[in-house]
């Protein structure tokens, strides 16, 4: 009587499981079940026991990532761009880069604390003044915390902690994440908040049972936090944000079909968006706003940003200069479509068309940009004894390269290099000839300052330039001229009358006229902070897409994405190689990465193989809940890998080993949730514990022998030739040498 | 929860009488209106006990109404006949890519090879036409607008050939629609409307591939639904006929373009979800049935199809066994295969002292040298070297001479050269001594002024990234000597022991100190350089267009017993070896078509119509062929494929959450056999949008066809609520409606009407045939984008 109660009882518990199965499941299974794997079990949050666990990883992590930390004081590797860019913070002065700016800021701020007072530029030897070894150590704690993380992240992934510890211990003896925490650069942080997304994400599956509950709101919001840091830190975040987002699709679109009331599918809905839209966002901008805030005075990085910010950095020129446009005036013009640059002419003519002297866009600051604004060829007028005439809306002038005397001209007999449909604009004539084509009508399109009395202003007015003779206007459109125009900007006449488009809106960024009086214009500016903050980041992006592969450089350093799961080309670090310079070699540790490659790539064939089992009736040997945990772990796990790795090979940029990192974190910890599934599936508890004690001791034999490079080797390189473990490595002979 | 066992489902009519759901391509029990002979013995036996009072129900319905699919059908293939048909010998010129396949089937007609990025079915099938009324290939269609009357060509039968496959087209939609369950009126209306269409009518009655390709196309896919409804019959006859036709047909359709790949796609995912479905538990199929019905398929559908793929190629190779202008793309060893090839008439191993002449691969131009300098300044400024020019000739003459010497053991070779022009009897053994390996370092002199080629770090007179070429004369400083050095690759040859030849050896002649190789390219010097191509050293030696050949030696002709020995000399080569270097061509060359065409287009324009091509003019007449399709069904495909995405989502929503809006088979016919048509439209349109290939209009027309079937989909989807009242099948004499409603009807003659009316609006764009004005002309631009000639 009573079995029969248990069987029941037994019964309806796995029921509730199978319930509980979500998409994996489709079918109910044919026989009763009969467990012969190891019982699955929840785990709880951090018992007793997992205290001091979690401070002797991290202990041992520091120990691998801290040891001899300051052995090269020498700048290292993408030290020379990452100190640099963090000594920007401490002088304060605008620069411009591709990646956001938090993990720079957090450098800049190790700068600080480390009394650096900005004046090192990061080339060669540190300076005594500038304490590396503190800089390095504060970096490196960001890489220390991936241990405990990944301890912590197991558990919630509900592994068995043994398995959590190797999973730890793999994260610590690799010596590809080992080398790239030991020097200031930004891997570090984007690892740390890469494995804080994953940990909680981990977290808030854990306790999806308990929704609304307060465990829950906190792990949601955590999630939140980390993805708004991992995406500030580098761009390469917001791939973790896809794998929050597609898991977050998938467990919605679950709470749908399982005929959940829709009013708590809603609240599910807002609480996330809350959680995991609205909270990145605004850490995410509010990295920006701190940045922006920090870097008030005109820097290297002025001209990728439009002349309305410029001018509101203290130290800009742009910020004083004369404001009502006078005939006779020198000016540089600014394209208003992003990417453009400024109206620019050198003493090189176009190979087609014309032939004449070229016009293009140019985004640098260069004395070839100065253009004077005068009156049409035929108009006499003194330009440095007559009473000054300000330019207006609607009158026609002609723009004069001041360096070479020629004339902004366009003609209707030939049309533009690349952009066909329009017109070409060429450097043509002189200013005394009456050419007709050199005739611009000035077309105010828009004021921003309150003075809008239908002059010509610095930096407020936006305006066209019309030709007169064929009626098109002077556009530039981000297209880029092939070699003979070193890939400036095409600028063309466009016959289209698209009035809504900015390619053909200009504004004045510099003015010099000794006749008229600076004015301090940056009361008249108006900026917003969104403005600038949308702005910097199509710039980002641009600078991002130009970072393209030059065959002819840098060919010993990158690598293309199929080569890093197989380690085929690690990099060296610097590039003296000789007996008694440290060198570093970026290499993994091998078995670690095969192995967790191999899992990963084999894992669509172990999803199809279950698949079949179960399509079959095969897959009663399943523990209760097991199946679910398996997927559970997977998707993320497995998911974060796919999500961190395939997308670099649609990225038309360079591509570097170290790019493989995060992927290797998630791929790490998969290997160690795929050891744990296996022996609960086919091994005793005392087997397990032995194929776990294996493979710690793999990973840390494997780890020392490569440790002379990861920790710096100053003897000849020719004694560490066993460490070539596959001929394509460049340990000892560089193959692309020639 | 899967539905896969749908077709098991058995639903019961108000007469009480059972009758099978309709599901994913069609129905299951039931036979096509085609093949009556095979109905299962269940029910057989229920229409005899029935017999009588069907019969007499039978007698109610008009005549008409029973045979409405016998005479819709026949209606579709009538008028598809008097569309592709129409006015077929006009225009009575070379048109559009009939210049290529034309072409080809002429070169097939003489057996002279030649080189084409596309599988050899469809052309070979052109020769073929070509063949069966006795033409014998003498025009070569040079160029669009050549006139075929006074060349003498038979083109009338060459297109009514073609038009054949693109007549069937229609008639074949018709049918697939039939066998996947759909009524009369849905099949009716998707055929006409492909029918109606002006871009399948234009290529439909033109010497061009495509239309064979789509035949084929459908043809495979009327063949996997027939397979398909034959499921419940598994290794029946008629099952492994069906099965085999399609794997027939997806060779057909990979033979004739590469794109039939996607068709295979096609197949190959129905077949997966057939297998799944049958790899089911409670379906009660064993592991020893399901291999059966794997190695089946497997078989049928991959090795079938590739056994005629390869079939065709040994056929190809049979047929164009002799040299003709595809040579040039092959190595050396494939040329020598063919007869008459220049390769085995004159292929001499070259010796230093020797004077040869050397030949660019891809522009034929020659390596020549005059007395004339390079000018000091170019015009854009930049200085030259003022060196001796050194050109591309398109012509030879005593110019283009170089003698080729050693770079070492100059003394050996002067007293070597000394006793040759002694006119002394030099052994074999001492000859062999100066024989030209591969890797060899050497130095060309030209003939006619004594100077010895140099390249320097001197910017190329055109190409400022490339080094220039120039000579210097013999006794120059050593600095400069070390420019003269050159080493011969022999493309293929890797070990030293590669004797060069001429007309066989593919050479790249790279600097040794500089490492770029001679290079020569179409642009051409100004009047100063006599216009001819500008030479210079590229610094990707690897690169395609470094390659040169040396066609002769001055003053060595072979004798005929040296031609004899020559020919005995050459290594066989086997028809595997052959398919594997053509196909690797095929597949490099197709992804090097990226060189702009005025009328190529982007994938994403394609649903819209944005933008057609120009076929063929004639200004005189003002008359123009101008490929576009049917606006009014192209768009109204598109916006049908749009509105079955969006209604399978929300009933996808709305099912998930139990609520039924649609009865249960309809919304699964609805979902399996659109899903079918949807996915087929899918494959054959998305990945073109990863070629990197340029691309035209007529890349989508296989996707239009799914796309118009699409729209008889969702027709019968919106109109109709009872399936099983008006499919297209023996109903067991029943009463069969033709139109549940008059709205249904209405707007199948809407639909058609505007369809009709939009063809014949168009229709003189799709023929050529009469001249327009520029007022018609212009009426006929519905988008701006559609750039007709004579508009003004």
């Amino acid at each position: 009587m009573s079995t029969k109660k248990q069987q029941q009882q037994q019964q309806q518990q796995r029921q509730r499981e199978q319930k509980d199965y979500g998409s994996f499941v489709a079918y109910p299974v044919a026989r009763a079940p009969v467990a012969t794997s190891v019982p699955y079990k929840r785990n709880e949050w951090l018992t007793s026991i997992d205290g001091p666990i979690v401070i002797l990883l991290t202990l041992l992590c520091a120990f691998t990532r801290l040891y001899e930390i300051g052995k090269r004081a020498v700048v290292t590797w993408d030290e020379s761009h990452f100190g640099k860019f963090g000594a920007y913070y401490i002088n304060r002065t605008f620069y411009h880069d591709v990646h956001p700016p938090l993990a720079k800021m957090l450098i800049g701020f190790s700068e600080f604390l480390a009394g650096h007072n900005g004046t090192f530029t990061f080339k060669g030897e540190y300076p005594p003044y500038v304490n590396f070894r503190f800089m390095r150590c504060f970096t490196a704690i960001f890489g220390i915390g991936l241990a405990p993380l990944a301890y912590i992240t197991c558990l919630q992934l509900n592994m068995q902690r043994k398995v959590c510890v190797l999973a730890a211990l793999f994260v610590i003896f690799d010596n590809g994440l080992c080398v790239m925490s030991r020097f200031v650069l930004l891997d570090e942080p984007l690892l740390l908040f890469t494995a804080a997304s994953l940990c909680s994400i981990a977290g808030f599956q854990n306790t999806r049972h308990r929704m609304f509950t307060c465990a829950w709101w906190r792990w949601l919001l955590l999630t939140g936090c980390s993805l708004g840091l991992v995406s500030s830190s580098k761009w390469v975040g917001f791939l973790a944000v896809a794998l929050v987002g597609l898991y977050t699709i998938e467990e919605l679109f679950n709470m749908y079909v399982d005929a959940m009331p829709l009013k708590t599918v809603a609240r599910h809905f807002a609480a996330r968006a809350l959680g995991l839209i609205v909270v990145p966002f605004i850490i995410y901008v509010a990295c920006f706003k701190i940045h922006f805030l920090i870097l008030n005075r005109s820097g290297p990085g002025d001209a990728t940003m439009p002349p309305t910010f410029q001018a509101r950095l203290k130290g800009s020129p742009l910020g004083h200069q004369p404001f009502a446009v006078v005939y006779g005036s020198q000016l540089n013009l600014r394209s208003m479509c992003p990417g453009s640059g400024l109206l620019h002419s050198h003493p090189h003519a176009y190979p087609v068309g014309s032939q004449q002297q070229q016009i293009t866009c140019y985004s640098h600051k260069d004395s070839n940009n100065d253009w004077i604004i005068v009156k049409p060829a035929g108009e006499e007028f003194n330009y440095t004894s007559e009473p000054l005439i300000t330019v207006r809306d609607g009158d026609i002038v002609s723009l004069m390269h001041r360096s070479t005397k020629r004339m902004l001209h366009a003609h209707s007999a030939h049309l533009a290099p690349i952009t066909t449909s329009d017109y070409e604009v060429t450097g043509y004539g002189k200013p005394e000839w009456k050419d007709k084509n050199n005739s611009w009508r000035i077309e105010i399109a828009r004021e921003t300052s309150s003075t809008s009395n239908g002059e010509l202003h610095t930096i407020t007015t936006m305006f066209r330039l019309r030709h007169v003779v064929t009626n098109c206007l002077l556009s530039a459109a981000a297209v880029k001229l092939p070699s003979w125009g070193f890939r400036q900007t095409e600028v063309s006449c466009s016959r289209e009358n698209k009035l809504s488009s900015t390619t053909s809106l200009w504004v004045i960024e510099r003015h010099i006229n000794s006749r008229v009086p600076a004015e301090d214009l940056r009361h008249m500016i108006k900026g917003s902070f969104f403005s600038d903050f949308l702005r910097l980041n199509m710039e980002m992006a641009r600078s991002n897409n130009a970072l393209v592969p030059d065959r002819d450089k840098y060919n010993h350093l990158e690598s293309s994405p199929w080569s890093w799961p197989l380690l085929i080309y690690p990099m060296r670090m610097l590039g003296s190689w000789k007996r008694g310079d440290i060198k570093y070699y970026e290499v993994g540790n091998p078995l670690l990465w095969w192995m967790s490659s191999l899992v990963c790539l084999l894992f669509p064939l172990q999803l199809f193989y279950y698949y079949v089992r179960k399509r079959r009736g095969l897959s009663s040997n399943w523990a209760p809940g097991e199946e679910l945990h398996f997927w559970n772990g997977a998707k993320l796990l497995w998911g974060g890998w796919v999500l961190h790795y395939f997308p670099f090979y649609l990225m038309g940029r360079v591509t570097y080993i170290h790019h493989y990192l995060p992927a290797l974190y998630f791929a790490l910890l998969f290997l160690a949730f795929e050891i744990d599934h296996c022996c609960r599936r086919l091994f005793s508890r005392g087997t397990q514990d032995i194929v776990v004690l294996v493979w710690a001791i793999g990973a840390v034999a494997v780890f020392c022998w490569f440790a002379p490079l990861t920790f710096g080797y100053s003897g000849d390189i020719r004694e560490l030739k066993n460490r070539q473990w596959l001929s394509t490595w460049n340990l000892y002979s560089d193959p692309y040498v020639m | 929860m899967s539905v896969d066992d749908s077709a098991q489902l058995k639903m019961r009519s108000s007469k009480g009488k059972p009758i099978t759901a309709p599901d994913t391509l069609g129905s299951a029990g039931e036979q096509g209106h085609t093949s009556v002979n095979a109905t299962s013995s269940k029910e057989a036996d229920s229409s005899v006990s029935s017999s009588e009072s069907e019969s007499r129900r039978a007698s109610k319905v008009s005549g008409w109404v029973k045979n409405s699919s016998k005479y819709a059908f026949l209606v579709v293939v009538a008028l598809s006949f008097i569309t592709r048909y129409w006015l077929i010998w006009d225009p009575a010129q070379v048109v559009f890519d009939e210049v290529h396949f034309g072409k080809f089937a002429s070169y097939y007609l003489r057996r002279e090879y030649y080189f084409d990025v596309h599988p050899p079915l469809a052309k070979m099938l052109i020769a073929l036409g070509g063949w069966l009324i006795g033409y014998d290939g003498h025009f070569l269609f040079e160029k669009i607008g050549m006139d075929y009357m006074s060349n003498g060509v038979p083109y009338i039968m060459l297109r009514a050939w073609v038009a054949l496959f693109g007549f069937a087209i229609p008639p074949l939609v018709y049918m697939i629609m039939a066998e996947s369950g759909y009524s009369v009126a849905a099949a009716t209306l998707a055929a006409l409307l492909v029918t109606f269409d002006n871009a399948l009518v234009t290529q439909g009655r033109l010497i061009l591939l495509d239309n064979i390709m789509i035949y084929f196309m459908l043809a495979a896919v009327y063949s996997y639904v027939r397979f398909f409804k034959l499921r419940y019959k598994a290794f029946s006859t008629q099952w492994w006929t069906w099965l085999l036709s399609t794997g027939a047909m997806l060779g057909c359709v990979v033979s004739c373009k590469l794109v039939g790949l996607f068709t295979i796609m096609l197949v190959g995912m129905a077949v997966l979800y057939d297998l799944w479905r049958i790899i089911d538990i409670r379906r009660g199929t064993t592991m020893f049935d399901f291999c059966r019905h794997f190695v089946a398929r497997a078989f049928a559908l991959i090795v079938v199809p590739f056994m005629l793929y390869l079939s065709f190629f040994y056929i190809h190779f049979a047929l164009l066994t002799h040299t003709g202008p595809g040579d040039a793309y092959h190595t050396s060893k494939f040329q020598m295969q063919l007869i008459d090839s220049p390769m085995t008439k004159s292929s001499f191993d070259i010796h230093y002292g020797d004077q040869i002449v050397f030949r660019h691969r891809d522009s034929a131009v020659y390596l020549d040298s005059n007395t004339g300098r390079y000018p000091l300044r170019y015009e854009d400024q930049r200085v030259s070297s003022q060196g001796q020019q050194v050109t591309g000739a398109k012509n030879l003459t005593s110019n283009s001479l170089w003698m080729i010497q050693p770079a070492k053991d100059q003394l050996g070779f002067q007293e070597f050269m000394a006793r040759r022009d002694a006119g002394e009897d030099i052994s074999d053994e001492d000859m062999d001594k100066w024989l030209v390996y591969h890797s060899d370092f050497v130095q060309l002199m030209h003939v006619n002024t004594s100077s010895i080629l140099r390249t320097h770090d001197v910017a190329s007179p055109l190409t400022p990234t490339n080094m220039e070429f120039t000579t210097v004369p013999l006794n120059g400083s050593v600095a400069v000597w070390e420019d003269t050095i050159w080493q011969i690759n022999i493309d293929g040859a890797d070990t030293n022991d590669t004797v060069l030849q001429t007309s066989s050896s593919f050479i790249r002649l790279v600097s040794k100190k500089h490492s770029v190789a001679m290079y020569t390219h179409k642009k051409k010097l100004p009047a100063w350089g006599h216009k001819h191509q500008e030479i210079n050293g590229n610094k990707k030696p690897t690169e395609n267009g470094n390659v040169w050949t040396i066609p002769l030696i001055h003053g060595r002709k072979a004798s005929p017993e040296e031609q004899e020995e020559m020919k005995n000399k050459v290594a066989k080569m086997g028809f595997f070896e052959k398919y594997a270097e053509l196909q690797g061509l095929m597949i490099k060359h197709n992804n090097a078509l990226t060189s702009v065409h005025p009328f190529q287009s982007t994938p994403m324009s394609w649903p819209l119509l944005v933008r057609g091509i120009s076929f063929w003019t004639n200004a005189d007449a003002r008359k123009q062929i101008y490929l576009l399709g049917n606006p009014v069904g192209w768009w109204l495909s598109s916006l049908s494929l749009l509105a079955y995405v969006i209604s399978v989502v929300a009933l996808e929503l709305f099912n998930r959450r139990n609520i039924t809006i649609v009865d249960g088979i309809i919304y699964r016919h609805f979902l399996r056999s659109g899903g079918f048509i949807a996915f087929a439209w899918f494959i054959h349109y998305f990945p073109f949008f990863l070629m990197g290939r340029s691309l035209f209009l007529h890349h989508y027309l296989p996707a239009s066809i799914f796309a118009y079937m699409m729209i008889g989909a969702t027709y019968q989807f919106f109109n109709f609520d009872e399936y099983q009242k008006f499919t297209l099948r023996h109903w067991n004499g029943k009463a069969r409606a033709l139109m549940p409603s008059t709205i249904a009807a209405a707007l199948f003659a809407t639909i058609i009407a505007a369809q009709v009316a939009t063809f014949m609006f168009f229709a003189p764009l799709a023929y050529g045939t009469t001249s327009m004005t520029p007022e018609q002309i212009r009426g006929r631009m519905w988008m701006s984008t559609y750039d007709l000639h004579f508009q003004k």
